[in-house]
């Protein structure tokens, strides 16, 4: 039996390598992922070993915040470390983010999106306890010493060309320039740098000072004296420091922190590896309709068998060791591939300014066992149902004529059976969107599972559309290509399953992309709203290249200057933290951690809301919230609620507004004031400034921008470079979400050109009576090509309006969030690589062109075929 | 104008090498007379089929040339043979002749949709009309009996007025009676529109249609017969030893 399967499976190479490539690809992306995340982490292990080799008691702060800047130690506190018995020395540290380097034009030193500069302390320890731990260290120059000097990573220090000595540049966000001279050039461990990240280094005073700080700390490393008990010592700190500091022996430090990043990195590893699967799950469908195809080709063969005394088991067999052997090679290849894969990621991501730490690559067991399993298992699964329709060939099929033909009925169970799906994966999916899950399991399931469902209701309905739709879509073809288009329609159209199933594996994937142009629409669409209608100015001051950090902020002499300006007519500032909201209801307490913002009275002048109760000014301990976060708290006018901030804890207030409208999404406002308070920090995140009666956006633009040419780390934008900018950023987002889906297009339109070989041999016969008759070459492979192009833009219509109803029903959901306005882009948002990306139009239009361009080689065949031998075929 | 529609000179047409070579033309020469019904007759694998392929362009000889009027096939191009296939010659095989994708009428027409020219639809109506497929035009091949689809093969070999017809044994799979309506029909495309002809057969009744048969003997012409009748036929292929 198995030398039966082997030959199938050798006999026919072509398909082989097209159902193999599928699991090849697939496989390939997710082992690689798997590779490449695993190397990064093994990278951070060793990292995060050095730091602290030399470390035994490490001490830091915890806090309540995901998103805040971390909470202190008093240097008061941190004193008393020295007199806990065993101690022998205490050394402190304090790091934060909030500077800015720039490069010798003046310019924000910059390599690429990444994690943001930090800043730490950084003294001598020569001598010390602490001479030879593993962390950073002066290789070149000497240690900071005072206000006017600097030390720089080496990464910083190449990347900005910096010498020691030179006079260098920093920007603080809370005190501003700072002019300084470059002491020493930094190195983490033996030599290298911290995972690509930037470092600007202090000595402690200085760094309190920059970071503003002043007697704090963020944490310090503890050295026992030789004999102490580490648990002892541990528990003797934390009796004497505050609750909120976290005091651990360094070897438990560094495996905390390395589970940390490795948390972080299997969030991106499922990120990432969800597009395998996705072209695996694409894969599936074209492995399905291989084997159907093939074993409706082999019914006679088949039949043989059986005559022959094949028992249905074994025909099952034969079919499903094929598939397995096919699924085993190309998991196998796949594995090759995805290691290729990382291994190139690791040469190309730095070539693009993504630093991330490099090792020695990391294959784990794990990574072969899912490759393998997933390659074989999916092409498994995806032959169990051929496989069974083999083994039902009756032996009367080898004796007669055209046992092949495909079985006709079933066209209302069909539609029952459908429509009861559909209508499920539609409760399903609303259930998880809009309904109380409750206590089970989280939306997302049901959201995933009901798209599930309706992908597979759209699969069993899809055969019954796809006569008449490839019908319409052939109809145009023909008024364009004449005979081969009536043919390729006619083709096309007559094995309606098989249409469907080859048309779904490129609506899969043409799903996805038609829910990320959707979603990306829509959120511009939503923005072009916000910022076309709903704001009164001309032009807003932000923090610069903070790529989306909404607290990143700048220092108060911005706004400051702004205001000095004959053009400026008005202006606003608005401080923006992270804050715990608690609000007491009924059904009981509700904590969410948001973005407060801290508004001068005016704000309202520049941010118009729809409609508003109460007042739109809070006086000290008030508060004024968009009214669709408060109807979620279920709070009404006059009710209290707490604000707890990182910097100094809880703070009630009492809601005085509530306002409506695009403008006012999100906000939750309170008093500059009061947020300057609790804070303890007079800075802004974003200033809106009014210009002059008759001053265009452009010329106020112009005018600020050398009155703040000291602050590169804010930029004035006008609302069209706010538009352009957030478009650029949602374009980006788009190209790499449609970079990664571009694999299952692919797997999807193999799949085009596996059917399109099998039809072609199938229809061998049917080609040479065309031939003869007086089909030429071209024409002969325009009818196939013209053929795969219907069927793809069948599944790229399936896949259009499944990802539109997808996107809509999304946007729906997150009304909450702001996204109010849901757009279809059926047309390019601008004349830009992404911009033409995201319509949906180009899509349905690149199918077409995808379908040709992937029947190349069956049309080729085709028309390669010898009229003679054709006609003799059976 | 010259008399005669198509002819070989001294063709021989080899399959394979070695072992498996075998010469299904031999040297052969033969001339085919515009406006007559020429049957070819002989035993199986004496090279009817091959004659029929080489003559129409569909296959390539190994020696010799074919000429479809004062056309040498072997100087043309796959597409130039194309060209030629759709509008100088019509083929009517033994079975599988249609598109089962296409209806019986856009089967009819298919070489004049390929050529991109316009059907004479008057032409049209009466060939569909005297081969009685008038009322099937709108069916697929599969919704047709075998003497139906030949009959349509046979209005698609019609329809574009070719130079001439090849049919290879058209009415092998029919029963007499749908065997002799097409075979009459063929006859009267002969006699009222001056069709030229050649058909394979080896059933003497259907050669006793023809005006002159060509009796053909391991890829040789070995003999020929004009004005034959049935009775003729079989006499001569008893002689023959067929
Ligand atoms: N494609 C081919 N390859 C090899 N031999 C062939 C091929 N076609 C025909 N032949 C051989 O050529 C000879 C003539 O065949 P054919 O013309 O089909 O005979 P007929 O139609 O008179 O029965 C036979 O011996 C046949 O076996
Ligand atoms: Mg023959």
């Amino acid at each position: 039996m198995l030398r039966v399967s082997l030959k199938g499976v050798w006999a026919h190479k072509v398909r082989l390598v097209l159902t193999a490539l599928a699991i090849i690809l697939g496989v390939g992306l997710i082992s690689g992922v798997y590779v490449y995340t695993d190397t990064i982490g093994k990278a951070f292990d060793g990292i995060f070993a050095d730091a602290y080799s030399g470390i035994d008691i490490a001490i830091g702060t915890e806090s309540a915040f995901s998103f805040g800047e971390g909470t202190y130690l008093d240097e008061a506190d941190f004193a008393l470390i020295d007199d806990v018995p065993g101690v022998e020395e205490a050394y402190p540290y304090l790091q934060g983010i909030g500077v800015t380097v720039l490069d010798a034009e003046g310019e924000v030193l910059s390599s690429g999106p990444g994690p943001p500069t930090f800043v730490s302390s950084l003294s001598d320890l020569e001598g010390s306890a602490y001479d030879d731990t593993g962390g950073f260290t002066i290789a070149e120059g000497a240690y900071p010493v005072g206000s006017g000097q600097v030390a720089f990573d080496r990464g910083v220090a190449d990347l900005g060309g910096f010498e020691v000595g030179d006079r260098v540049t920093v920007i603080s966000d809370l005190v501003g320039r700072l002019d300084l001279e470059l002491a020493g050039i930094a190195v983490f461990g033996e030599g290298g740098g911290l995972g690509g990240t930037k470092w600007v280094f202090f000595d402690l005073p200085t760094a309190q000072s920059v970071l503003q700080r002043p007697g704090q700390l963020s944490g310090g490393a503890v050295q026992v004296t030789p004999g102490a008990q580490i648990d002892d010592v541990v528990a003797g700190i934390q009796a004497v420091l505050p609750e909120h500091a976290t005091v651990v022996s360094g070897q438990d430090a560094a495996e905390e922190e390395a589970a940390e990043i490795q948390a972080a990195l299997s969030f991106f590893t499922i990120f990432l590896s969800v597009f395998g699967w996705v072209a695996l799950f694409v894969g599936s469908f074209l492995i399905y309709n291989t084997f159907r195809i093939v074993v409706s080709q082999r019914t006679r063969e088949l039949a043989l068998l059986r005559a022959l005394g094949a028992g249905a088991r074994q025909i099952r067999g034969i079919v499903l060791l094929e598939a397995v052997t096919i699924g085993l090679i190309g998991a196998v290849l796949g594995l090759g591939f995805g290691i290729m894969l990382a291994f190139g990621l690791q040469l190309i991501l730095p070539a693009v300014g993504i630093e991330l730490p490099t090792a020695t690559l990391s294959i784990k067991p794990r990574t072969v066992i899912v490759g393998l399993a997933a390659g074989t298992l999916i092409t498994f699964f995806s032959a169990l149902i051929p496989a069974r329709r083999a083994s039902k060939v009756s032996v009367m099929a080898a004796l007669r004529e055209d046992a092949a033909g495909p079985t006709r009925g079933g066209f209302l169970r069909r539609a029952l059976v459908g429509a009861v799906i559909l209508v499920l994966g539609l409760g399903g999916l609303f259930f998880g969107l809009f309904g109380d899950t409750g206590s089970g399991p989280s939306p997302i399931v049901y959201v995933g599972v009901g798209v599930g469902v309706i992908f597979l209701a759209v699969f069993v309905l899809s055969p019954l559309a796809a006569g008449p739709v490839t019908n319409l879509l052939g109809t145009v073809l023909e008024r364009f290509t004449g005979t081969s288009g009536r043919l390729a329609r006619r083709n096309a159209m007559r094995s309606p399953r098989r249409t469907a199933a080859t048309a779904a594996a490129v609506t899969i994937s043409i799903t996805l992309v038609a829910l990320a142009s959707t979603l990306t629409g829509s959120i511009r669409g939503t923005l072009d709203e916000v910022l076309a209608n709903n704001v009164d100015a001309e032009v807003v001051v932000l923090p610069a290249g903070q790529f989306g950090d909404p607290s990143a902020a700048f220092a108060p002499e911005v706004a400051e200057r702004m205001e000095g300006m004959d053009l400026v007519a008005d202006l606003t500032r608005i401080g923006i933290s992270w804050g715990l909201l608690t609000v007491e209801t009924p059904t009981g307490t509700l904590t969410d951690e948001i973005l407060i913002t801290g508004a001068e009275p005016n704000l309202a002048g520049f941010i118009p809301p729809d409609g508003f109760r109460g007042s739109l000014d809070p006086g000290p301990g008030e508060v004024v919230i968009e009214a669709a976060i408060a109807d979620d708290y279920e709070i009404a006018l006059g009710d209290s609620l707490v604000i707890e901030f990182e910097q100094s804890g809880e703070r009630p207030f009492t809601l005085v507004g509530i306002a409506e409208g695009p403008a006012w999404a999100g906000i939750v406002a309170v008093p500059a004031t009061d947020l300057i308070s609790a804070t303890g920090r007079d800075q802004h995140s974003q200033v809106y400034v009014q210009a002059v009666e008759g001053v265009t956006p452009d010329e106020l633009k112009a005018a600020a921008e050398p009155i703040l040419a000291d602050f590169p780390n804010v930029a004035v934008q006008t609302f069209e470079d706010a538009q352009s900018e957030a478009e650029a950023q949602l374009n980006g987002l788009l190209n790499f979400i449609l970079a990664l889906l571009a694999l299952a297009v692919v797997i999807g339109m193999l799949g085009v050109t596996n059917t399109m070989a099998l039809a072609v041999f199938e229809r061998t016969r049917e080609i040479g009576l065309l031939r003869a008759v007086g089909l030429d070459r071209r024409t002969t492979r325009r009818m196939v090509r013209a053929e795969a192009s219907i069927v793809s833009v069948f599944g790229a219509l399936m896949g259009i309006g499944l990802g539109i109803f997808f996107g809509w029903a999304l946007i729906k959901a997150l009304e909450d969030l702001g996204f109010a306005v849901f757009v279809i882009p059926w047309l390019p948002s601008s004349a830009s690589v992404a911009g033409v990306l995201g319509s949906l139009l180009f899509w349905l239009l690149a199918t077409g062109i995808l379908g040709i361009l992937f029947a190349v080689y069956p049309a080729w065949r085709a028309a390669r075929l010898k009229v003679i031998e054709a006609i003799a075929h059976l | 104008m010259n008399s005669t529609a198509a002819r070989a000179e001294g063709v021989t047409k080899v399959y394979g090498w070695g072992d498996t070579r075998v010469t299904a033309l031999d040297d052969m020469s033969v001339a085919f007379a515009r406006g007559e019904f020429t049957a070819v007759m002989g035993p199986s694998g004496s090279g009817k089929s091959t004659l029929m392929h080489c003559m129409a362009g569909l296959d390539s000889v190994t020696e010799g040339s074919v000429f479809i009027g004062d056309q040498d096939l072997s100087t043309l191009s796959d597409r130039q043979l194309t060209k030629l296939r759709r509008e100088r010659i019509g083929f009517i095989f033994q079975a599988y002749n249609l598109v089962p994708t296409l209806s019986a009428s856009e089967n009819i027409t298919l070489p004049l949709d390929l050529a991109g020219t316009k059907v004479d639809q008057s032409w049209f109506d009466s060939v569909v009309e005297t081969l009685g497929v008038a009322d099937r035009l709108k069916h697929r091949p599969t919704e047709l009996s075998g003497g139906q689809q030949q009959r349509v093969a046979a209005a698609r070999a019609m329809v574009s007025r070719p130079d001439l017809i090849f049919a290879d044994e058209p009415s092998g799979n029919l029963d007499s009676k749908a065997s002799a309506d097409l075979l009459a029909f063929l006859r009267s495309a002969v006699k009222d529109h001056a069709q030229t002809i050649v058909m394979v057969t080896h059933d003497a009744n259907a050669a006793g249609y023809s005006d002159r048969i060509v009796f053909l003997a391991d890829g040789r012409v070995v003999d020929s017969m004009e004005g034959p009748t049935p009775e003729r036929v079989l006499d001569r292929l008893k002689s023959l030893e067929y």
